[in-house]
């Protein structure tokens, strides 16, 4: 019975079958020790598959495309922190749900598109891009929060698929993590905040916001449109006081400064976006300009 | 016997907690039947601070209990089903603007299904102020145990702000402070001491929030 036994579960049997027992036992204790003291130390992997609130406001009359494409929905952000391990957010995983949402609340009728052409069934066309994300631990802050930045870019296209303008959307969010047992539920809760954050500020701004509102108003786009990109998003808002526009600057200014942190200090951990490598390189150097 | 015991060995094992509540009321309040309130922790940008998710639970769980207990929509329910108008970087600040937000059609009428007649704000937080002593643990093959002595002071300070639906008014305002030391003596076992500072002001201020909605005249 104790041979069988030892043939099933060989690894915690086997010290107690050899003449060091105590010395054998205590090697186990120690690495199963080890282990479950590095596994708090071993980063963390974070998927979103929530479902997020319909917003709660009168649609706009308008048949909308909007473009979800593989870039968008397997948007992944890899980062690796000295000390604390890799760290992944597949915020790509939140976005087919985030856009139905938006869709549904926003607009009286919308399609979802798997990827930019002209189209005659639909009034207008929307491709949302996220240009870069950033994220922070509490350790890393000395703060109390996960932190997680994101910087979304919507392009409007008329029907034909030419572009009327382009819309830059900084989001923020951040968890408690006396909230929050782990990294992973922590940046995950982030990680949800800020998607909720940009489906709040998308949303109540969508009509204050001049390049939109031209595109919800029919207005076409030229083949060769220069890109409109609107920085200036604290124009006309409705029910937005000077603390939230403070707010989105804080977003903004934020991934600036973790962007400039982490090129100067070779130390810091190396941010590697796998989905859209291309586009963050065109986004900082947009920043830069 | 048994539960005796315990609660005994509990008592023993909880530190001392003072606490302290002040109430402020600006009108005049009352639940009737089919009203509803909604617990909300602060959490509006650019602060920093944000109230623990726990301690609104906490409130909410507290005055939905008992026999006069209030039907309370949870801050979750309520800020799916009115988004995106509660969110960090949209909610009111201050309650002048309540009513501006109210002249929102589908957001009116969402608060009137689900029966809102209170918004109770929560603001604050708890703090560790204070700690000191050592405590040093040690394994090895013939067994371990740990030695020492750590002490640490908790201190726990919120205030609720209540929102009238119906007229956009302030209606009071609650603070409740509780602070407490926690000990935790260490000869082989730990024996952790807890100051329970953050459920104590949790009663409190359920308590005295019950008391000021249903105004039952005790406070």
């Amino acid at each position: 019975m104790s041979k069988s036994m030892a043939k099933i579960i060989p690894w915690f049997k086997a010290p107690e079958l050899t003449n060091g027992t105590k010395s054998a036992r205590l090697t186990t204790h120690v690495l199963v020790g080890l282990a479950l003291f590095t596994a708090g130390c071993s980063g963390a992997q974070v998927s979103l598959e929530n479902q997020f609130p319909t917003p709660l406001l009168e649609p706009i009359p308008i048949k909308a495309g909007i473009v979800l494409n593989e870039q968008l929905l397997s948007y992944n952000h890899n980062e690796e922190i000295q000390g604390s391990g890799k760290f992944n957010i597949h915020i790509g995983s939140a976005q087919r749900n985030m856009f139905s949402r938006l869709g549904d609340g926003l607009f009286s009728e919308y399609s979802v598109l798997g990827q930019l052409a002209g189209n005659e069934t639909v009034d207008a066309i929307l491709l949302p891009e996220i240009m870069q994300m950033q994220m922070a631990l509490p350790r890393q802050t000395r703060s109390e929060y996960f932190e997680v930045w994101m910087r979304y870019r919507f392009h409007f296209y008329d029907n034909e698929a030419n572009l009327i303008g382009s819309w830059d959307l900084p989001a923020y969010g951040k968890a408690n993590q006396n909230d929050y047992r782990g990294d992973e539920a922590g940046l995950k809760a982030a990680a949800l905040s800020a998607c909720r954050d940009a489906m709040a500020f998308f949303s109540l701004n969508f009509q204050s916001e001049s390049v939109a509102a031209r595109w919800a108003a029919g207005e076409k786009g030229t083949p060769k449109a220069a890109q409109e990109t609107s920085e200036d998003t604290t124009s006309e808002k409705t029910l937005e006081s000077a603390e939230n526009s403070a707010a989105e600057h804080e977003a903004a200014d934020k991934i600036d400064a973790l962007e400039e942190q982490k090129t100067t200090e070779q130390a810091q951990p190396v941010a590697n976006e796998t989905a859209t490598e291309s586009a963050t390189e065109s986004a900082t150097e947009n920043l830069t300009k | 016997m048994k539960l005796i015991f315990t609660l005994c060995i509990t008592s023993l094992l909880c530190g001392c907690v003072n606490s302290t509540i002040q109430q402020v009321r600006e009108r005049e309040t009352g639940i009737q039947l089919g009203d509803s309130v909604v617990v909300l922790g602060r959490s509006n940008r650019p602060s920093h601070e944000e109230t623990e998710i726990n301690f609104v639970d906490c409130v909410a769980k507290d005055l939905a209990k008992g026999t006069n207990g209030l039907n309370v929509v949870s801050e979750q329910n309520f800020k799916d089903q009115t988004f995106p108008w509660f969110e960090p970087r949209t909610s009111p600040v201050k309650v002048n603007q309540l009513p501006q937000l109210l002249e929102q059609r589908l957001l009116a009428d969402r608060l009137s299904d689900l029966g809102i007649k209170y918004l109770i704000w929560l603001d604050g937080k708890t703090q560790r102020t204070s700690s000191s002593g050592s405590l040093a643990c040690s394994v090895s093959p013939g067994g371990g145990g740990c030695f020492g002595f750590l002490t640490w002071e908790n201190d726990a300070s919120y205030e609720a702000t209540i929102w009238d639906t119906d007229d956009g008014k302030t209606v009071g305002r609650i603070s409740s402070d509780a602070d407490g030391t926690s000990y935790m003596p260490a000869i082989v076992v730990p024996i952790p001491i807890i100051a329970r500072v953050q459920n104590n002001a949790c009663n409190s201020m359920a308590k005295q929030l019950k008391g000021f909605l249903i105004n039952d005249g005790n406070s």
